[in-house]
């Protein structure tokens, strides 16, 4: 499954809760990309959720820690599901930058065992 | 006679050779000069978001707009610094990433953010740090030692791919 960040949600995401505005990181990682993982995770990880970032003109890092980061913090999913399930697609080498980030984001986080 | 036109000829190659050697190399200084700069604007323009309480929602809006803005420009020659970093690579983008979390983290583009002074020094702290190795680094890149190491390299990559060639036949 690919989602197109940009034109399957919004090429300017931004800000970290619902509260910070409509296109924010809670919302992506809830309505975008937990139901993809699940799915792809319920088919036996057969087919990986690719988000494509190769639209977005830029990120803020409290859109990439909340949406990909919370993933593993909130103990939704674990960082080896992640290694199997979720491929971040990028071709141009001004947002390299961002894949390396999310990929940051994703092994220092931490399960937040009071959430979950 | 035919001895010292030969010496004569194979200095000129050598000295033409290291001449565009140092050519390419001043081109590399260059950028990574631009890097700074971007960076400082960037640093400058974190700064002026966090040492603020927007008066109103859209002047929120606008400070955030420079900052991603700014942020745009230092991305376009990260990987092109990356590589000129070489064995300092991951140092590098230890110190990107820490600039980026620090001016872009927390509550940036938060519907509540407030002045957030200690988040300013953080971001001036990461920038000062990122651009030391960018300066302390560019010694290493007109070095000889990254002369020879490429050469060698590239004597190495030839002889590799002329061995994989063989292998086809």
């Amino acid at each position: 499954m690919i989602i197109d960040l940009a034109s399957d949600y919004f090429p300017y995401p931004s800000g970290r809760f619902t509260s910070d505005g409509t296109y924010n990181g809670e919302r992506f990682r809830t309505e975008v990309l937990v139901p993809a993982l699940r799915a792809a995770k319920a088919a036996g990880g057969s087919e990986k959720v690719v988000i494509d970032i190769d639209g977005v003109r830029s990120f803020g890092s409290s859109f990439l820690e909340e949406a990909f980061g919370g993933l593993v913090r909130r103990g939704l999913f674990s960082r080896g599901d992640l290694s199997s399930l979720l491929e971040i697609r990028c071709t141009k080498p001004h947002l390299f930058m961002f894949r390396d980030l999310i990929g940051s984001y994703i092994d220092s986080a931490q399960a937040d065992l009071k959430v979950g | 006679m035919w001895e010292k036109t030969g010496f004569i000829v194979l200095g000129a190659v050598i000295g033409w050779f290291l001449q565009q050697y140092r050519v390419a190399r001043s081109e590399d200084i260059a950028l990574v000069n631009e890097h700074i700069k971007d960076i400082e604007k960037f640093c400058d323009a974190a700064q002026a978001y966090w040492l603020k309480t927007p008066a109103t929602p859209e002047e929120d809006i606008a400070l955030a707009a420079k900052v991603r803005a700014t942020h745009s420009a230092t991305t376009l020659l990260y990987p092109d610094i990356g590589k000129l970093c070489e064995n300092r690579q991951s140092e590098y983008k230890f110190h990107t990433f820490d600039l980026f979390n620090a001016a872009t983290g927390g509550q940036f583009e938060g519907h509540d953010r407030t002045l957030d002074a200690p988040r300013a020094i953080e971001i001036g702290d990461a920038s000062a740090r990122l651009v030391h190795l960018l300066r302390s680094n560019r010694v290493y890149i007109v070095s000889m030692k990254r002369f020879w190491k490429a050469l060698v390299d590239a004597i190495y990559f030839k002889i590799s791919t002329y061995g994989g060639d063989k292998n086809h036949f």
